[in-house]
């Protein structure tokens, strides 16, 4: 599903170049939970954006889904964002002047889908995030622990096969973190979403199958 | 220390902060340059008004009244020649130029004088010859009457002066500077030797100017003039300089850069007050910081404030300097009517730059409070947190009150009069209008994502983002704002432009001449010529109004309401009624010097003639802007009586048929009598000077403020792409491609541009109803002209301007980093 050869990443900071990421390779195979664990400034973040197509890696090569992402243009790159991955950030990142439901929806719109055609889907995910009573909410209306399942209800609507989250619940208070751990479990085990989460917690490693753990950029 | 930190963070954010400077600079040059301007136009007016006089202080000459003696005796001057710095004499007389086997006849002012003492009172500027050798038959001529009379420096002219004919040598040709600044117009000087006139007719000096020792201000010149004038009652004395003349022309002149300088405030403190917005905006956490360590609320208020005071005198600093260029095009444009006419010199001084800075520091001040509060207002702990950006959607409910600020300026120009106070609610219910228009943006933007919600998403939420986010609303109602005032300055502008050149085409003569000598009988020959069809004599002076600081520059003698079968004025009936019975010391004046000074009927007029004081009472107004609108009406029989005087000062003649034909007619008979004779087309273009130069001026001053304007949306839109890359980063990193993200913000850019025209020109049209209440005070009664090809041309212009807004972010969309603006907080 994911595999990576050969990372290779740098800064530039003013006068000093910094190598975050040092010949990084790995695979993740499709249905697998992964934690990618690390202490700060190990790379861990770089590291999931540059599998996920968000930043690119100085060197090495990165298949996902059996697509070279390193030979696309932006549109396919954009595609494969829309299409094959999910993303989900500590800071959500949700739009703030569209409702809870037109987040939700506007990857698949992009993506070509015509609302009525996807709209089953958004009610099956709304009830699934439990936001359903939500959806004409904006952002700024919700909780923390409501924008990030919104988040992941944006990260699912078109079927992803894999999903990156980075330090999803670094914001939440420990009930609303483990609801959403408890939910991406559920999503991995019964849809086979092949998830890859950043996480500083040891207790969120134990929804995952396996962790993968960083030290000054390599892997340990 | 404080200050120091939130100076450093400013300087951080160098584009924004260069942004924000530039458009304090650009709105305070165009501050600076209409500041500029009105010391240049007054200028301009001052050195049109000393063409004749130079330096001097006072101007003697002999009286043109019946009986008057013909020479002046310099005797009289004696007992007071200490006083004066200088005393020169002149001979002015008629020299006729009228070449054989030719209908061109002209009868030129000729000048006798001493050429260095010319010279130094009233500095010449020669394009060819010499003034060396002054003596015998020579000349000095104007460069356009050269040209006119296809004559060069060297050959002859044959002049007849006093029934002599002799040929002058051209011994000079002047620019059209000093005594020959406005020759077409002034109908053409001819400097000759003092002695070759007094040689020919006899005497030695008819035209005096004085200077004076002693003199620093007009009240000095007034006391000197009222002296001799007591002391030569048979010669008329008058100041050379009449300040009140300059003043009241100056301020006509003035008057519409006043109304658009307001605008220009209004607008630039919208300019600023976005961009600092945003600037504050950025700045927020470190100002939550610093609160949270123990700085005040009032103290960060304090240090920010000083900020902006610095950031608007450095900003109005470097609007002195634009606004020198600015008004250098300003100035270009309006000296580019006539070549004819000299160029005045740019005035600024001190004053121009304290104003400026001082001007562009208040409204800095002014337009950053509000941004500044809010962030002071803000809570530490949401600050600290980063729970301070959460956007609001605001609700629509101020576009009730939005629609409710335009009934104002759609009403007041049903019921609201004439004046001073008029004139303030017109440009109130302006202002509402505008206000109203900023306040109902959002609800059209809101509405127009409604129209699109089923477009393609990147067209859908690029036409919602317009009313969601305030820096894309504020662009909208930035551009309608620009496009309402665009509108107003520039169909005002237009407005006026048409006034003053129709003046021409509405009245109803064809034909203008003055005669050596003219009577009733004259008009009776005159309507015996082919090609008349009615003549008219006109009796006319001017005087001051000391009562009310001013001058009449028209003081008509007429026979009842039938002058105005010759001259167009709205005369009510009540008024025709009382011009026709005009009796002794009855007046009839104009409605804007009513309005200008409050006038009624039943008031006494007093009016200073050379001829002496006199008191009038007013019997009834109208409607005329002529001679920018200070005209009195007088019966015939009281103007003769009062100046003295028998002969018309000039005859308006009607013609039937061919214009030419009828003033060669008229010439053929009147042959050497004829003054001046003019159709009303040369008159016109003699005027031109006057009439198009104050409105390339200010046309040019209306497209700089569109300019600012679209300055002002380029610098949001840019600062805004700026705040918003995170926004972009969050679409791109769930997928959408550079492509649809470009689409989306053309989209933003094209719904700006559509919202704002449309919205702006409903403001503006609903606006121009109260142009004739802006202008009537100083103008009269005008006829709104919209000009349809400028305001498209404006729209097009903002288009394009959007356009080229668009660009900005289109060019940076390719190269935002997406996990640099995801990741930042």
């Amino acid at each position: 599903m994911i595999q990576a050869q050969n990372i290779y990443k740098s800064f530039s900071t003013g006068k000093h170049t910094l190598s975050v990421l040092k010949d990084i390779s790995l695979k993740v195979s499709a249905g697998e939970f992964v934690s990618l664990m690390g202490p700060s400034g190990s790379g861990k973040s770089t590291l999931l954006y540059i599998l996920g197509g968000l930043d690119r890696a100085d060197s090495g090569n990165i298949i996902i889904n059996n697509k070279e992402i390193g030979n696309l243009n932006d549109t396919a790159e954009s595609t494969m964002r829309r299409v094959d991955i999910g993303f989900v950030f500590q800071a959500y990142n949700l739009i703030d002047n569209l409702t809870v439901e037109e987040n939700i929806l506007i990857p698949a719109l992009l993506d070509g889908k015509k609302r009525s055609a996807v709209n089953k889907q958004l009610d099956e995910l709304l009830k699934a995030v439990g936001l359903f009573e939500h959806r004409k909410h904006r952002p700024t209306e919700l909780s923390g622990g409501q924008q990030l399942r919104t988040a992941i209800a944006r990260a699912l609507i078109n079927r992803p096969k894999v999903v990156f989250a980075d330090e999803p619940i670094g914001n939440l208070d420990s009930q609303s973190g483990k609801e959403v751990l408890e939910l991406l479990g559920k999503l991995n085990q019964q849809y086979g979403i092949t998830i890859l989460m950043v996480t500083h917690s040891e207790d969120s490693t134990k929804y995952s199958n396996r962790v993968i753990r960083l030290r000054d950029g390599q892997l340990v | 220390m404080i200050a120091k930190m939130l100076l450093s963070s400013l300087m951080r954010k160098k584009a924004r902060a260069l942004l924000l400077l530039f458009s304090i600079a650009a709105c305070a040059s165009l501050l600076f340059a209409n500041a500029g301007f009105q010391n240049t136009i007054r200028q301009a007016i001052y050195d049109k008004s000393i063409r004749y006089s130079g330096n001097a202080d006072i101007t003697i000459s002999v009286k043109q009244s019946a009986g008057a003696e013909e020479w002046i005796d310099s005797n009289y001057l004696a007992p007071y020649a200490e006083q004066f710095e200088y005393l020169q004499e002149l001979i002015k007389c008629q020299a006729l130029y009228a070449p054989e086997n030719s209908d061109t006849q002209h009868y030129f002012t000729a000048l006798g004088t001493d050429i260095t003492a010319f010279n130094a009172r009233n500095p010449l500027s020669l394009e060819s010859g010499s003034l060396d050798d002054w003596f015998g038959n020579k000349l000095i001529m104007s460069a356009a009457f050269a040209e006119r009379l296809g004559v060069t420096a060297g050959e002859t002219l044959l002049l007849e002066i006093d029934g002599q004919k002799r040929d002058f040598l051209i011994a000079g040709i002047s620019q059209a500077s000093g005594l020959f600044a406005r020759d077409v117009a002034d109908g053409g000087y001819l400097l000759m030797p003092h002695e070759t006139l007094t040689d020919i007719l006899g005497g030695h000096c008819n035209l005096i100017f004085i200077k004076s020792y002693e003199i620093y201000d007009s009240l000095s010149v007034d006391k000197l003039k009222q002296t001799l004038s007591e002391a030569m009652p048979q010669y008329r004395v008058s100041s050379s300089v009449d300040h009140t003349v300059i003043n009241a022309e100056t301020n006509n002149f003035v008057m519409p850069f006043w109304i658009s300088s307001l605008l220009v405030v209004f607008m630039s403190v919208f300019i600023i007050y976005t961009s600092f917005n945003l600037i504050v905006d950025e700045r927020i956490k470190i100002l939550g910081i610093l609160r949270s360590v123990g700085c005040s609320r009032r103290k960060t208020n304090h240090i920010l404030i000083a900020e902006s005071m610095m950031i608007g005198t450095v900003g109005g600093m470097i609007g002195c300097v634009l606004g020198i260029g600015v008004l250098h095009v300003i100035k270009s444009m309006f000296f580019r009517a006539n070549a004819d006419i000299e160029e005045s010199r740019i005035v600024i001084g001190l004053y121009e730059v304290f104003f400026t800075i001082a001007t562009s520091m208040i409204l800095t001040v002014l337009s950053a409070m509000l941004p500044i509060f809010k962030a002071t207002q803000m809570s530490v702990k949401n600050i600290i947190i980063n729970d301070y950006q959460k956007q609001k959607i605001k609700s629509d409910k101020w576009r009730i009150g939005g629609i409710l600020l335009f009934i104002p300026v759609a009403i007041v120009p049903f019921v609201v009069g004439q004046g001073w106070i008029g004139m303030l609610i017109a440009f109130l219910a302006f202002v509402l209008a505008l206000i109203g228009l900023n306040l109902i943006i959002p609800a059209v933007c809101r509405f127009a994502a409604r129209i699109f919600r089923n477009a393609p998403p990147e067209i859908a939420l690029g036409v919602r983002n317009t009313g969601d986010f305030k820096a894309l609303v504020n662009n909208t109602r930035l551009f309608g704002s620009t496009i309402a005032i665009m509108l107003l300055m520039i169909t005002l502008f237009n407005t006026l432009s048409s006034d003053v050149r129709n003046m021409y085409q509405r009245d109803s003569y064809d034909i203008q001449m003055e005669l050596r000598e003219s009577n009733p009988q004259t008009l009776e020959d005159l309507n015996e010529i082919e090609g008349v069809e009615s003549a008219y004599g006109v009796f006319m002076t001017w005087g001051t109004v000391p009562d009310y600081g001013t001058f009449l520059n028209g003081l008509v003698g007429v026979d009842g309401a039938d002058y105005f079968d010759f001259y167009q004025a709205d005369v009510p009936p009540e008024t025709r009624f009382a011009l026709n019975n005009l009796k002794d010391n009855d007046i009839v004046t104009t409605y804007i010097f009513r309005d200008k000074f409050g006038l009624k009927m039943g008031d006494t007029l007093t009016v200073s003639l050379d001829e002496g004081t006199f008191d009038y009472v007013i019997t009834g107004f109208l409607d005329t802007n002529w001679g920018i609108g200070h005209v009195g009406y007088i019966s015939s029989d009281t103007y003769k009586s009062h100046l003295g005087k028998n002969d018309f000062s000039h005859i308006a003649i009607k013609a039937s048929g061919n214009l030419d034909t009828a003033k060669s007619n008229i010439l053929r008979a009147y042959s050497k009598d004829v003054l001046k004779i003019n159709t009303k087309l040369e008159l016109e273009n003699a005027d031109a000077d006057k009439i198009e130069g104050i409105f390339h001026a200010i046309n040019t001053y209306a497209y700089f403020a569109m300019l600012i304007g679209f300055f002002g949306i380029f610098n949001n839109m840019t600062a805004c792409f700026m705040g918003r890359r995170r926004n972009l980063a969050m679409y791109r990193c769930i997928g959408m491609s550079q492509e649809s993200t470009a689409h989306m913000l053309i989209t933003e850019a094209v719904t700006i541009g559509i919202v704002g025209a449309l919205t702006g020109i409903a403001a503006g049209l609903l606006a121009m109803g109260v142009i004739p209440l802006l202008v009537g005070v100083l103008w009269g009664n005008v006829t709104v002209d919209v000009p349809i090809a400028k305001i498209a041309s404006v729209c097009l212009s903002g288009a394009a301007a959007m356009l080229i807004c668009a660009l900005i972010p289109l060019m940076k969309v390719q190269n935002i980093s997406i996990m640099d603006n995801i990741r930042y907080e």
